[in-house]
């Protein structure tokens, strides 16, 4: 058949039910688009890391970099250069500056390079020779940063760099059509030599980015690592992006699984739309079989219909995803901010279009064909037989439904590292079981109900037995089940997340009454170094009973990049108590109070097989040996940490600088006046900020809480989607179903009875839907808890979510049942002559 | 027992379609008596049952079941009045899908307040004086064209309706089973002295009745003949 | 001549509750172009099910249909439908199963050669054909069962079928409508030489048919000759309601 004439059928088809088919469209869009929005999430931030480095790194292939933030001499970079075998050589200094405008202040990456080599590197640097900067005491910075603190070229701009605060001078802003797509990164770059003067480290360099002659790359690493005589590090180039994806992971994989309940919630929702435009193409199909047109045209004719389905779904979907992404998920976690340079750019990569368009497509010819197989292979004849929706396959449902049970069970109990499998065997479970607990919902109901006199209770478990219409009814419960599952079991993971961080939190903070550190709110966990001052005027304060110096950084220690925490000895706790995970404690105390000792993440002890007891090597500037005290969790930072004293931190990283000031008050005293009166020691021009415990954990929290939003965001976004699904599919059930009620009126049914009961179907079918799906999503919450737990070591405290489950199950049977209400209100009005006229 | 006394009812479907109407119409219909409303498509005796079950009201003119002026019933009250005091038979077959036939009969009674299990029980007997007592358990998708119809009636009649309105109930039928399908519910009516108008443009149909009147543009006519069953004289 | 179709000792029988029921015994019967061939029998005694075999919409437990002279039972699946599209016109009494326009029903079995435009070209002509051009945009909801009638012929025709089987085609037809339907099954046989086979189940329609052959108990018996005498002469309802029915001259 040309296809011209398909085209005609479809047009032919569409002019009648086009209504019908804009739902379908609708459906398959939403779907499209929270497949489409999630992979941006999650794309955009591995991505604008590895952007970034890319921008900095370009094709170099190795780098020397040096482990504390002091960064190496300088003079390093004659010797690499002289290496057989470099073909180039790249000095840059990376320091965190805080950028203080006129209108609000901006955590950036300054990267102090030599103009000289940097037409070697990537588009960041290579661009910054072109600028009139290279001989300037200035700095530059994408423009749209600049902009967004008020800040105009040619500017002087404060910057506060560790403890101090610098004056400066905003030379250039940088444009997109300078450095493209990194214009959304927080980097600030000078000269070399400026940058060392504004970080108060002249003569040192963070870096030596290194490109070998071609075909000498075994040559040069090695003779790097002479270099680096195990207090450097030999690291290919492009590293910080491999770090980042490591530490990013755990969001990463929360990311995949929505990505993945999100299109399955997608999947269901079209799938309930498309079976309303399932009737009427399996009379075009029957008129075609009829007239003697082959299987071919017929499949030709069902496919371009999918196609096209599928087509403009997919497009609405992406648009949507678009917004909804842009509206939704701009924000990055902070957390990350502190220890990496994450750009706020969103990045959309083709893989991502082609996975939600194929999979739009593929949800549209599955959803337009897989209803009528039959009807496409049945051989020509009149007179269907009665359709055969019997209970043939209920027993091998029940019993795959159990082992796909088991299996989550199994990898609950075994291998919590398959969480997202243990997940999807759960979601293939409820699936295969829902029609028997539906069955067994509705019989329970139909026992309840029976002393009960009235129609509409009657009349509702009457439909729901009803065979032909169950296809839909179940789409329509699953598509709440699968919702419900899936925004129980991550909300409850979340809770329980959120639970185990705020311990840790608490614990951390909780060593001192007034913490003093730098004022960089990227610094969220006291990890940048400055140097001691004002000490004597902070201890004279009346009230200040002890004041102890508190050290920390972010130190490469294999693929990871971990925070180690130096608190001071004289802590009360050192270690923060809930998350020792093996151990004893009070033993564990008084080694880490002694020195030489540590406390170890467990899943870096994992990596590098330690117990308790046993020695390791940190590997920081001045690699220093240490015995593990005890194992805790990963302390809320995804790669891990390591807990030592402050003395021995001071040692390892061979300088005195601190990264906090913990000030304990005598009894009595309020932290708040207290705090006060230290940041007025401090004085105006100290890059130093005081805040009391109770304020910083504040801080701490919102942290993380924004951190784990933007699951609450997609888990509120999925339920959104089902309600609407559910509400709009059972609504339609119900409008088709008007000439029966018409019939019913005649019958004598009042209008008010047959509302009654298309509400009492309504919620037992969405009801039963869902709080099935709740009960399936508390063991998946647990399944998720667990795998956090033993897989990442995040800390997490485990309670069953039961006030979450009932809550997303409640609402979302509420707000669905009250939407139907009006599309059952206005069915029950029909007209009673409906049902008289042919 | 049921009275029409002048009713006109004026109406129109669509725009350009000829106004359709019931003009003056004035009717007597005694207890368990059959009357049949003869006419072709278009001369007003659905319209006309519709006003007799209150689905639609008059222009003016009054009917009175009983003693009961039914014309201006509140929809709630006709409601009632259709379901306690009506059976409606009729040409649409719309049975609850998958169900059985023996629930989809006993859903009146059902909505009458009667239990699930009384009603079904209450339901039988008649179901099977209309030789559905082998069917009572398939699903609605499973019985045939005629069945179903017989279901329906089931259902119209369970109630013990004071009035039975049937509107072209071969309508879906050919004409062998339609007739098997009339014989049956005139049997019970007479059986059950159950009065009762029949509506119908068949005049094999018409042949089953007491009294045949017959309808034409809105009107009775008494002087035309009762029709003749064509074809059965031509063979 | 061969016949153009031709059934050979055909047998069928059902499965109704726990019996055996045989339709059709040992059926014979053959129609050739330019015939119109009429089944006579009572409701039920299987003359659509002997319709369906012709077609091979069902399969005989014995016997051969041959159509053209080939086995029916022995094309594939591929070949009967295509058979179907455009050798043999199934007339369907139901009409469309989905929304259509009348004219988009009828042009559906052409659109599959060269396109929209000559296959709604075609549509034109076989309602025209039919007397039923004022149709064209109406739903099939909307029609009278005269009306509906002589769409489906429409929808049977237009293929240009050599042999056009028509299931009771003049059932709910009042006496005027039965004539034009019948007058125009004939015409189809004599001028256009299509053979037409149809079932009726009363006498008065099967009166325009070159044969007729009555089926009871399974058995089919063809009277040795036409019944000679006329139509009965039924009371004329008045006119209005008359439906012009007129053979469009054929144009080359």
């Amino acid at each position: 058949m040309k296809l011209s004439s398909i085209l005609l059928l479809y047009r032919l088809r569409l002019r009648t039910r086009i209504v019908q088919e804009l739902f379908a469209v609708a459906g398959i869009a939403v779907g499209v688009a929270l497949l489409f929005a999630s992979q941006i999430a999650s794309t955009s931030l591995d991505g604008s890391v590895q952007q970034l480095t890319k921008g900095i790194v370009g094709n170099m292939r190795f780098q020397l970099a040096g482990r504390s933030p002091d960064g190496f001499d300088q003079r390093m970079l004659g010797e690499v250069q002289s290496l057989p075998g470099v073909q180039a050589a790249e000095p840059v200094l990376e320091v965190r500056a805080n950028v203080l405008g006129p209108q609000g202040q901006r955590s950036v990456n300054l990267i102090g390079t030599d103009p000289h080599f940097a037409s070697l590197a990537g588009p960041l640097l290579h661009h910054f020779t072109a600028t009139q900067l290279a001989r300037q005491q200035a700095f530059a910075l994408p423009a749209p940063i600049a902009q967004s603190m008020g800040l105009l070229s040619l500017s002087p701009v404060d910057l506060q760099i560790g403890g101090r605060i610098v004056a400066s001078f905003l030379g250039a802003e940088l444009l997109r059509s300078d450095i493209g797509p990194l214009v959304d990164s927080p980097v600030a770059i000078a000269p070399l030599s400026y940058a060392q003067k504004l970080a108060g480290l002249r003569g040192r360099v963070s870096r030596i980015f290194v490109k070998p002659i071609a075909g000498h790359d075994a040559e040069v690493h090695e003779g790097l690592a002479r270099l680096a005589a195990g207090t450097l590090d030999v690291r290919p180039a492009n590293f910080d992006a491999t770090l980042f994806s490591q530490a990013a992971g755990p969001a990463n994989q929360s990311a995949l699984l929505f990505s993945a309940i999100s299109a399955m919630v997608g999947f269901l929702f079209a799938f309930n739309a498309i079976l309303l435009t399932v009737p009427q193409r399996r009379l075009l199909v029957e008129d075609l079989q009829l007239d003697g047109y082959p299987r071919r045209t017929i499949v030709a004719v069902l496919l371009l219909d999918g196609l096209i389905l599928g087509g403009v779904a997919a497009l609405v979907g992406l648009a949507l995803g678009d917004l909804l992404s842009l509206a939704l998920f701009r924000q990055n976690p902070d957390y990350l901010l502190s220890a990496f340079a994450v750009g706020s750019q969103r990045i959309v990569t083709w893989q991502s279009v082609a996975l939600a368009v194929t999979g739009g497509l593929l949800a549209a010819c599955v959803g337009v064909l897989a209803p009528l197989r039959k009807d496409i292979f049945s051989p020509l004849s009149l007179g269907h037989a009665p359709e055969r929706t019997g209970y043939g396959g209920t027993t091998r449902a029940l019993l795959g439904g159990l082992a796909c049970l088991a299996v989550t069970t199994i990898i609950l109990l075994l291998m919590p590292q398959a969480a997202i499998v243990g997940i999807l065997s759960l979601v293939v479970a409820l699936l295969l079981l829902l029609p028997a607990l539906l069955d067994g919902v509705v019989l329970v109901f139909d026992r309840l109900q029976r002393p009960v006199k009235g129609a509409a209770p009657y009349l509702a478990t009457l439909e729901l037995r009803s065979q032909p219409a169950r296809a839909r009814s179940l789409a329509i419960a699953a598509t709440g089940a699968i919702a419900v599952l899936g925004s129980v079991a991550i909300q409850g993971a979340r809770a329980n997340l959120q639970h185990g961080l705020d311990n840790a939190t608490r614990d951390l903070n909780s060593i001192a009454d007034i913490w003093v550190s730098p004022a960089d709110p990227a610094d969220l966990f006291a990890t940048t170094p400055f140097h001691q001052s004002a000490l004597v005027a902070l201890r004279r304060i009346p009230g200040v009973q002890a004041l102890r110096f508190y050290r920390g950084g972010f130190l490469d220690f294999g693929d990871r990049r971990i925070w180690v925490l130096g608190p001071p000895s004289e802590a009360v706790q050192p270690i923060p108590r809930s998350q020792l995970v093996s151990g004893n404690l009070t033993l564990a105390t008084s080694r880490i109070r002694q020195g030489g000792w540590a406390v170890v993440s467990q899943s870096i002890a994992d990596e590098h097989h330690l117990r308790v007891g046993d020695v390791f090597t940190l590997p920081s500037p001045r690699p220093t040996t240490l015995r593990v005290a005890g194992l805790s969790t990963n302390v809320g930072w995804s790669p891990g940490a390591i807990i030592v004293n402050a003395q021995d931190f001071a040692r390892a990283w061979g300088s005195g600088a601190v990264s906090a000031y913990n000030i304990v008050l005598a009894p009595g005293v309020s932290p708040a006046v207290v705090s006060r009166e230290v940041q007025q020691a401090l004085g105006p021009h100290s890059g130093l900020t005081a805040e009391t415990t109770l304020h910083r954990e504040t801080r701490h929290r919102e942290a993380s809480r924004q951190g784990l939003e933007r699951l609450t965001q997609i888990a509120t976004l999925v339920l959104i989607a089902a309600i609407l699904a559910m509400a709009a599919a059972m609504g339609a059930m119900i409008w088709q179903r008007r000439a029966r009620l018409a019939d019913m009126k005649v019958d004598g049914f009042s209008r008010a009875v047959l509302w009654r009961a298309l509400l009492v179907e309504s919620a037992l079918l969405l009801g039963a839907g869902c709080s099935i799906g709740a009960v399936f999503g508390i063991y998946g919450q647990l399944l998720l808890s667990h795998a956090l737990a033993t897989v990442t070591g995040f800390p997490v405290v485990f309670s069953i979510g039961a006030f979450v489950a009932v809550g997303s199950f409640v609402v979302v049977t509420a707000v669905a049942v009250a939407i139907v209400a009006i599309p059952g209100y206005l069915a029950a009005r029909v007209r009673p002559a409906l049902s008289l006229q042919d | 027992m049921l009275e029409l006394h002048e009713i006109v009812k004026h109406y129109r479907i669509g725009e350009s379609e000829p106004v359709h109407a019931v003009d003056g119409v004035s009717l007597k219909v005694r207890k368990g008596e059959l009357v049949a409303l003869y006419g072709p498509s278009g001369s007003g005796k659905s319209t006309l049952l519709l006003l007799i079950a209150a689905l639609l009201r008059p222009d003016s003119g009054s009917i009175v079941l009983d003693g009961h002026e039914i014309s201006a019933l509140s929809d709630q009250k006709a409601a009632r009045y259709r379901l306690r005091e009506l059976g409606f038979v009729r040409q649409t077959l719309n049975l609850t899908p998958g169900v059985s036939a023996v629930d989809n009969a006993a859903l009146k009674l059902m909505g009458m307040g009667v239990r699930a299990r009384e009603a079904r029980e209450q339901v039988t007997p008649l179901m099977d004086t209309l030789g559905l007592e082998d069917r009572l358990h398939h699903r609605s998708d499973q019985l045939s064209m005629g069945e179903r119809q017989r279901v329906m009636i089931a259902r119209a009649l369970s109630t013990d309706p004071k009035l039975v309105l049937a509107d072209e109930p071969t309508g879906s039928l050919d004409s062998r089973r339609g007739q098997e399908v009339l014989e049956l519910l005139a049997g019970v009516c007479r059986q059950r002295e159950l009065t009762v108008v029949l509506v119908t443009h068949d005049p094999q149909a018409a042949s089953y009745a007491d009294r045949v009147l017959t309808l034409r543009d809105g009107q009775l006519r008494d002087d035309e003949p009762e029709p003749r069953l064509v074809s059965v004289d031509a063979s | 001549m061969k016949p153009l179709l031709s059934l050979e000792g055909v047998g069928k029988s059902y499965l109704r509750g726990a019996h055996r029921v045989r339709v059709l015994k040992d059926v014979t019967l053959e129609v050739g172009a330019g015939q119109l061939v009429a089944v006579w029998g009572k409701r039920g005694v299987g003359k659509t099910t002997l319709l369906k075999i012709a077609a091979r919409l069902e399969r005989p437990d014995q016997g051969t249909v041959r159509f053209e002279g080939v086995d029916m039972a022995k094309l594939r699946e591929a070949e009967h439908t295509r058979l179907m599209l455009e050798r043999i016109g199934w007339v369907r009494r139901a009409g469309p199963k989905s929304d259509l326009r009348m004219m988009d029903y009828v042009a559906l079995p052409r659109l599959a050669e060269r396109g929209r435009r000559h296959a709604y070209g075609l549509a034109r002509e076989a309602l025209e054909r039919v007397g039923m051009s004022e149709c064209a945009g109406q739903h099939w909801g909307s029609l009278s069962d005269g009306e509906r009638s002589l769409v489906s012929i429409a929808h049977g025709i237009v293929r240009a079928p050599k042999l056009l089987l028509v299931d009771d085609p003049t059932a709910n037809l009042d006496v005027i409508e039965r004539e034009q339907v019948t007058q125009l099954l004939r015409s189809l046989a004599d001028d256009e030489g299509m053979a037409v086979l149809i079932t009726v189940p009363d006498m008065p329609a099967v009166m325009r048919a070159h044969h007729i052959a009555s089926l009871s108990g399974g058995r089919l018996s063809t009277p040795p000759q036409l019944p000679e005498e006329p139509l009965p002469e039924d009371e004329e309802e008045p006119p209005g309601k008359v439906i012009q029915l007129r053979s469009r001259e054929q144009s080359a």
